[in-house]
């Protein structure tokens, strides 16, 4: 009943400041979301769209207004300025606010927070009418989160990923329009942290929901959403699907807070950057952001570095390698192993730091020459 | 029309403090500056007026003979003596309760003391015995006791409970991984225990000794057995010499005003209940070892429980033992005890349903309207239950004519007299369950009414269960207001006791003195494993 009157309301408006081919038909749009507390600005001026159907992370530093965000648009806090339209109706304005229990906006917030005076089916069938129905509805979801048959348990007798499965069903029960979910994963350990993400993913999949998911953890936003959009000094630096983020930041502050980058100074020269590292091709998508002669900031991942060792005898030629050298040499000055890889410093000979990510099979040892060689075009910033 | 509800803009946020916050939703906790909704305020404001119609009464009374007797009254040297009297009685019993009851409340939920379970419980029974049944039991041992020592060994073995009952569920619910961080970082158990625990107990301790401090400054029994001439015996007189009311008014009126210093340091002084902050589940914390202090754990108990329960007691069974009842019947005590019980469970439940709207206004939606309410009904505490009475006699004489010297006015006056235990009892247990939840239900449909029924109530059912539980014994056991509330042919235990134990008959006040010791003590057991012992982990959630 309700969710036909959210659907059916006004349109979304045509224009959203951000990623304005994706915000026509977004299901959520938070438009110009400011909230102070006291003399702290928190949000300045937040913009995102959320497509129905899809799972958006948004990524920020610890303390960076995330839940503050998620509370606003459940209703929880009213913003200073700005307004959040779910479904084509405005819920929150700094002088209107739909309550929480009229957005259709489930939460789960970040340790689960079930109720402990109720049983897990007495949790998950909290936002459901009494009846027959909603039974079956709660064993549906029970199901779906891969927990049937755990409805008579208590909260407590409840493992945290179990917990944690239990509120993202209850979340899920009524059908919400939209499911936000706080940090979810950051209270479970790095083991199960993998699989509860796995089988929360899929049962919000399944479930053909829409959710935002707040985290700090790049790896985690990475790989769960559809779409990231990166939260950094109280606005949205950029919103993208992740491979876009990662590899084609618009920013020098979104691509050395997406995963790991090196920073070389250096020269565009045409569609190409002169830095330590020689003569790249800069990236299709940073093209518009400086002119040629403009001094820049590179910035090169790990893993485009490739290193080849010059201190190994060529046996095909029985030549020393270095004699066939493509790239920049340097030194290798340090190395870290995990395991599936491991990254390495190398010292330019200029004196140039770069760190390059290495499959852990071919380990250089330290101090050994190695030739630098560039994959793919690089991001440059003006400097 | 648009969806958008009509709603006023929060106030801001000026209750917030500036800079860093570890958390928005731990800040949540504290930030409730949007107007209470009506169903909350509108029967929490019901409540004040009930709480301080009295007051009104009062204030009436004593300026009725003009500003100048009023003056001349109160800058009498024995009324400041008077004054001084009552707080040094005052101060000395409420630090000794702070002491008592924390240390009680730390040793059965936090020590590996042997037998702690069983000890809970017997810990809270000193509730259940009356000031003035005490207070005889050591006058008539030895009548030399009598005066300012001897009201307040009374009145500390009497009250205690109000710090511990309160203590013992702050310490239940405390996340013991701040105790292991903080001997991580090298604090030492007794540093742990004096720094740590004690600061997040504190809101526990502050309303716990308030109660303290105004039972005594309002206790009539104690100091009427122990003839220290404190106001409510003084103001007794003067009701009763009856030639001089605006006397009574005028000292009870000097007593509201101590009250309300009392109510404004409390709130100054009030640390804020700290929320847990972090992932997983709060767990039971491992009990401290004694060790080589166990045996002081026990003389220390052993002290406590003899005092406050075991002498008192003793006498009474010696007084049935040793003495034929020569007046009291097996049909008269039967039908004191029935009437006793029926009038404290009515007043149970409307105590608790009109604290319950200010217990969530005071700790779901801090602000001036709340602090204010809040305040109103703690007030009346500290009027003695004496001029709660005659108050109560006078609106029923004026404006409540059908209910005058009938049942529901004397209801009413045990209402105005214990909706301070209520409030504070069921604040608190509010306040201990976290806003997340109710914040998860509201996004799960469920309006701020059916939030406060299907989460805040049922989060706080042990607490509310405590404030009844809390009412029903205090009703059983009072007496200024049923002796001048009652019916004329209601006689309860307390009124019959109290008749033969001031002319010294306690052979026949003996079986009275029994009976009300045997049912007064069985619902504090009940009320104290409801509250103590429950199994269920309140502390589940954050």
């Amino acid at each position: 009943m309700s969710q036909q009157r959210l659907a059916a309301a006004v349109p979304a408006p045509a224009i959203s400041p951000s990623g304005a081919s994706r915000g026509v038909d977004a299901l959520l749009v938070v438009r110009g979301l400011t909230k102070r507390f006291g003399s702290r600005v928190v949000l300045d001026g937040v913009d995102l769209s959320v497509r129905p159907g899809s799972v958006t992370a948004v990524l920020g530093p610890s303390g960076g207004g995330k839940t503050t965000l998620l509370r606003i648009i459940a209703g929880f806090d009213t913003p200073d300025a700005g307004t959040v339209t779910i479904g084509g109706t405005l819920v929150a304005s700094p002088t209107a606010s739909v309550p929480p229990e009229r957005r259709r906006v489930g939460v789960v917030p970040q340790e689960g927070a079930l109720f402990p005076h109720l049983d897990v089916a007495g949790n998950v069938g909290f936002g459901l009418p009494r009846g027959r129905a909603s039974q079956l509805r709660i064993d549906e979801v029970l199901e779906l989160v891969g927990l049937a048959g755990t409805g008579k348990r208590r909260p407590h007798e409840l493992s945290g990923g179990q917990q944690h499965r239990v509120a993202l069903a209850r979340a899920l029960a009524p059908d919400p329009a939209l499911v936000m979910l706080d940090e979810p994963f950051s209270a479970l350990d790095a083991g199960l942290r993998a699989q509860v993400r796995g089988e929360v993913l899929d049962a919000l999949r399944a479930s053909n929901a829409t959710a935002v998911v707040v985290t700090h953890d790049q790896l985690e936003a990475l790989s769960i959403a559809d779409e990231v959009a990166v939260l950094l000094d109280g606005h949205i630096a950029q919103a993208a699907d992740p491979a876009t983020i990662y590899g084609f930041p618009e920013s020098l502050q979104v691509a050395t807070f997406v995963g790991e980058a090196c920073e070389l100074p250096g020269i565009r020269e045409g569609d190409v950057v002169v830095s330590a590292l020689g003569r790249l091709p800069l990236a299709a998508p940073c093209r518009a952001q400086s002119r040629p002669g403009d001094a820049v900031t590179v910035v090169v991942r790990p893993e485009q570095v490739m290193l080849r060792s010059l201190d190994v005898i060529d046996p095909a030629n029985n030549r020393r390698s270095n004699d066939v050298a493509t790239g920049v040499l340097g030194r290798i000055a340090s190395r870290e192993y995990y395991g599936h890889d491991s990254v390495v410093l190398v010292v330019l000979d200029d004196g140039t730091e770069v760190a390059a990510r290495l499959h852990a099979s071919r380990l250089p040892q330290i101090g050994e020459r190695v030739d630098v060689t560039v994959e793919s075009p690089v991001s440059a910033f003006p400097t | 029309m648009t969806d958008v509800a009509d709603r006023a803009a929060p106030l801001g946020d000026q209750g917030l403090v500036d800079g860093f916050q570890p958390n928005a939703w731990s800040r949540a906790r504290h930030r409730a500056t949007r107007l209470p909704p009506l169903f909350i305020l509108v029967p929490a404001l019901a409540a004040a007026v009930v709480a301080v119609a009295p007051i009104w009464y009062l204030i009436d009374r004593a300026l009725s003979r003009g500003a100048a007797e009023v003056w001349d009254e109160v800058w009498q040297q024995r009324t400041r003596d008077l004054v001084l009297r009552s707080l040094a009685l005052s101060l000395t019993v409420t630090i000794a309760c702070l002491v008592v009851g924390a240390v009680a409340a730390w040793l059965v939920v936090r020590s590996d003391l042997p037998g702690r379970g069983v000890l809970r419980v017997v810990l809270a029974l000193p509730l259940a015995i009356p000031s003035y049944l005490a207070a005889f039991a050591w006058v008539s041992w030895r009548p030399s006791i009598a005066g300012f020592w001897g009201a307040a060994l009374v009145l500390t073995s009497m009250s205690y409970p109000f710090v511990y009952l309160p203590c013992v569920a702050a310490l239940r619910h405390l996340d013991p991984a701040h105790e292991e961080v903080a001997r991580s970082l090298g604090r030492t158990r007794t540093q742990v225990a004096l720094g740590l625990t004690l600061r997040q107990v504190r809101p526990a301790l502050s309303a716990g000794g308030l109660l303290v401090m105004l039972y005594v400054l309002s206790d009539f029994g104690a100091v009427a057995a122990m003839r220290y001439e404190a106001f409510t015996w003084v103001i007794y007189g003067a009701y009763r010499a009856g030639f001089n009311p605006s006397r009574a008014a005028i000292l009870a009126s000097t007593l509201v005003v101590v009250a309300l210093v009392l109510v404004v340091l409390e709130a100054m002084a009030r640390g804020r209940a700290s929320a847990r902050i972090g992932a997983g589940n709060a767990r039971a914390g491992r009990p401290v070892a004694l060790g080589r202090a166990a045996p002081l754990a026990w003389l220390f108990i052993a002290t406590v429980l003899g005092a406050a329960i075991v002498f008192p007691v003793g006498r009474v069974v010696y007084w049935v033992a040793t003495f034929e009842s020569p007046s009291a019947g097996f049909g008269d005590v039967l039908g004191a005890l029935s009437s006793t019980l029926a009038l404290a469970v009515a007043a149970a439940v409307a105590t608790v349903l009109l604290a319950m709207p200010v217990g969530v206004l005071a700790a779901r939606h801090r602000g001036r309207t709340a602090q204010a309410v809040e305040g109103a009904t703690y007030v009346t505490h500290a009027l003695p239950g004496i001029v709660i009475a005659i108050s109560l006699v006078f609106i029923g004489v004026r404006i409540l004519r059908p209910i005058y010297l009938e049942t529901p006015l004397l209801v009413l006056g045990y209402v105005v007299l214990f909706l301070p235990l209520a409030v504070g009892a069921v604040r608190a247990s509010i306040e201990q369950s976290p806003v997340r939840l109710e914040e998860v239900a509201r996004s799960l449909g469920s309006s701020p009414r059916a939030v406060v029924w299907r989460v805040t109530v049922p989060l706080a059912a042990p607490g509310i269960a405590a404030a009844a539980g809390l009412v029903l014994l205090s009703t059983m056991k009072e007496l200024p207001v049923t002796l001048i509330l009652r019916p004329t042919e209601t006689q309860t235990l307390a009124t019959r006791l109290w008749q033969y134990t001031s002319i010294s008959d306690y052979a026949s006040a003996g079986p009275y003195a029994l009976a009300l010791v045997i049912f007064a003590a069985i619902p504090t057991a009940a009320l104290t494993i409801i509250t103590v012992r429950r199994n269920s982990p309140v502390g589940v959630a954050p």
